[in-house]
């Protein structure tokens, strides 16, 4: 099934190797159960039972997920919607609890799932910045140090003191992608978001991931129904179908067959640049 | 966590003109009406009130709020924030934990205010001030550890918020808030003032702020009993039901 799926707990078991050779997210056998209740009087019903009545029925998100994101590489996640992809990423990112396996993390993750992700509604642009870097940890002389660099990223001009319920859905994708990327994370992990951008933004984005992994100690994990987008930022692919992994491998290989499958299977989007 | 409460604390008021102000407006409205019903329309003396009765209840009154809101907004907590929630990796303890320490910083605003006023009825500073933050701590991690238990509960079952806000409304009567602790002594309520996890501290405020006298041992007891066993309630509940709150707020 997997390229590269081995040996990884053994090698990290080995007490002479050194941490930063490790893998900064390691997941083992990760699976996500959703309880999927027809009424939500139900679940109240299994509590005061103490689990002798069962009134849900299971549905599995993603199941035996093994995979390693490894210091200096770009792993991309590529699958049909509903595969799963944004299940595993919200599992590496810490933020959704396994439901079996495990997750080891040894770093610091940004996930950028959403493009409002930690925005206040009611504060402008820059207070959302300082706003967000300390939801996200950081102390405010961290946050002032790196605003200035995330504003010139996003290219807001004197739209970063406006509301930002006044932004538009592009503005957004580039102060959340400036916001992330200028705190500099271990590891950053991208859902989708780079495809709201204009080619210019996506450009200085693929341009600046691409610096960001070159140092040896960075990685970033894009999810992305974008093969273009896959087949330029990563070396390494990971395929999901529903919720399990068929493939890690090179990206060339992993995206033939994953084309494939699709053309057998008529799941190809219409848009015949979707898989090239 | 302060970090992060502080964020919170800030963003929550950025929108609204009147900002932390509405902290005060909120209190003076009730103080003022409670005043009025009882200190004045009903006019009933308390002989276990030895001070103006404005400065008794609010002695009380601010404590309970405190206490109530920690609850309140505390339960809430895991709701209002799904947003950060379901999209940063943040732990969830920390959302409550903001509600507590931004109704600690409302509440010594509150009680600065309450001396300034105290200070015209004639209650001038005492020894035992030095001792007025303690209740307020013990009653906050009272609160923190009820508060997570039932914010990780409303995750599951959002009516846990309402069916609390009717409690706490019901709630303040069993606490020696409106009337003094020996109002209740033979009431048929008497026991529910007892079983109150506010009555404690509330007792304990007054006897610091307004007699100056230090609380006995056993109000102590009482007191920190009530937050070790919040704690453990609190955060066993949050540990057995924490796996899904993600995915149902």
């Amino acid at each position: 099934m997997s390229i590269d799926q081995k040996n990884q707990s053994v090698a990290e078991s080995a007490s002479l190797i050194d941490p930063a050779s490790l893998p900064i997210v390691s997941a083992q056998s990760l699976g996500k159960r959703f309880k999927l209740y027809s009424k939500p009087a139900d679940r109240m019903v299994e509590w005061l039972s103490l689990g002798k009545a069962h009134k849900h029925t299971s549905f599995w998100a993603v199941r035996n997920a093994t995979l390693d994101l490894q210091r200096g590489e770009t792993l991309g996640v590529i699958g049909a919607n509903g595969a799963g992809k944004t299940t595993l990423l919200r599992m590496l990112a810490g933020i959704s609890t396994p439901t079996e396996g495990k997750v080891e993390i040894r770093g610091r993750i940004h996930a950028l799932i959403e493009l409002r992700a930690g925005f206040e509604s009611g504060l402008n642009g820059r207070q959302n910045v300082r706003h967000a870097g300390r939801m996200l940890g950081y102390d405010s002389g961290y946050i002032r140090d790196r605003e200035e660099d995330i504003i010139e990223f996003a290219e807001l001009g004197p739209y970063i003191d406006q509301p930002i319920s006044t932004y538009s859905s592009g503005m957004f994708a580039r102060l959340s992608f400036a916001l992330m990327v200028f705190l500099d994370p271990d590891a950053l992990l991208i859902d989708e978001t780079l495809a709201v951008g204009d080619e210019a933004f996506k450009q200085r984005c693929y341009a600046f991931l691409d610096e960001f992994v070159s140092r040896e100690d960075r990685a970033a994990l894009i999810v992305s129904h974008s093969i273009m987008q896959i087949r330029r930022l990563c070396r390494r692919v990971v395929w999901i179908d529903r919720g399990q992994i068929r493939c890690v491998g090179p990206a060339e290989e992993v995206i033939e067959m994953y084309a494939r499958f699709c053309k057998d299977h008529g799941k190809a989007e219409k848009d015949p640049r979707h898989i090239q | 966590m302060f970090r992060r409460s502080k964020a919170i604390f800030h963003a929550r008021y950025a929108a609204h003109s009147l900002g932390f102000l509405w902290h005060f407006i909120h209190p003076a409205i009730l103080i003022g009406m409670y005043s009025i019903v009882f200190g004045w329309l009903v006019r009933r003396d308390f002989a276990a009130v030895s001070v103006p009765y404005p400065v008794f209840l609010c002695a009380g009154l601010l404590p309970w709020m405190f206490f109530a809101e920690v609850l309140s907004r505390g339960t809430s907590a895991f709701r209002s924030n799904r947003v950060y929630l379901r999209k940063l990796a943040i732990p969830e303890q920390v959302f409550v934990g903001e509600v507590v320490l931004s109704s600690v910083a409302t509440f010594l605003i509150q009680f600065a205010i309450l001396i300034c006023f105290g200070a015209f009825f004639g209650i001038f500073p005492s020894w035992t001030w030095i001792g007025m933050p303690l209740p307020i701590i013990i009653l906050g991690i009272t609160g923190f550890g009820f508060a997570l238990g039932l914010a990780t509960v409303n995750a599951y079952f959002p009516d846990i918020h309402q069916a609390l806000i009717a409690i706490l409304r019901l709630a303040i009567w069993t606490a020696p808030v409106i009337f003094p602790l020996a109002f209740y002594a033979q009431s048929s309520i008497g026991w529910l003032v007892r079983v109150n996890p506010a009555t404690s501290a509330i007792m304990a405020m007054r006897l610091l702020y307004i007699d100056g006298v230090w609380p006995s041992v056993w109000i102590w007891a009482e007191m920190l009993a009530w937050a070790v066993g919040a704690m453990v309630i609190g955060v066993a509940v949050h540990r057995l039901l924490r796996h899904e709150i993600r995915d149902v707020v």
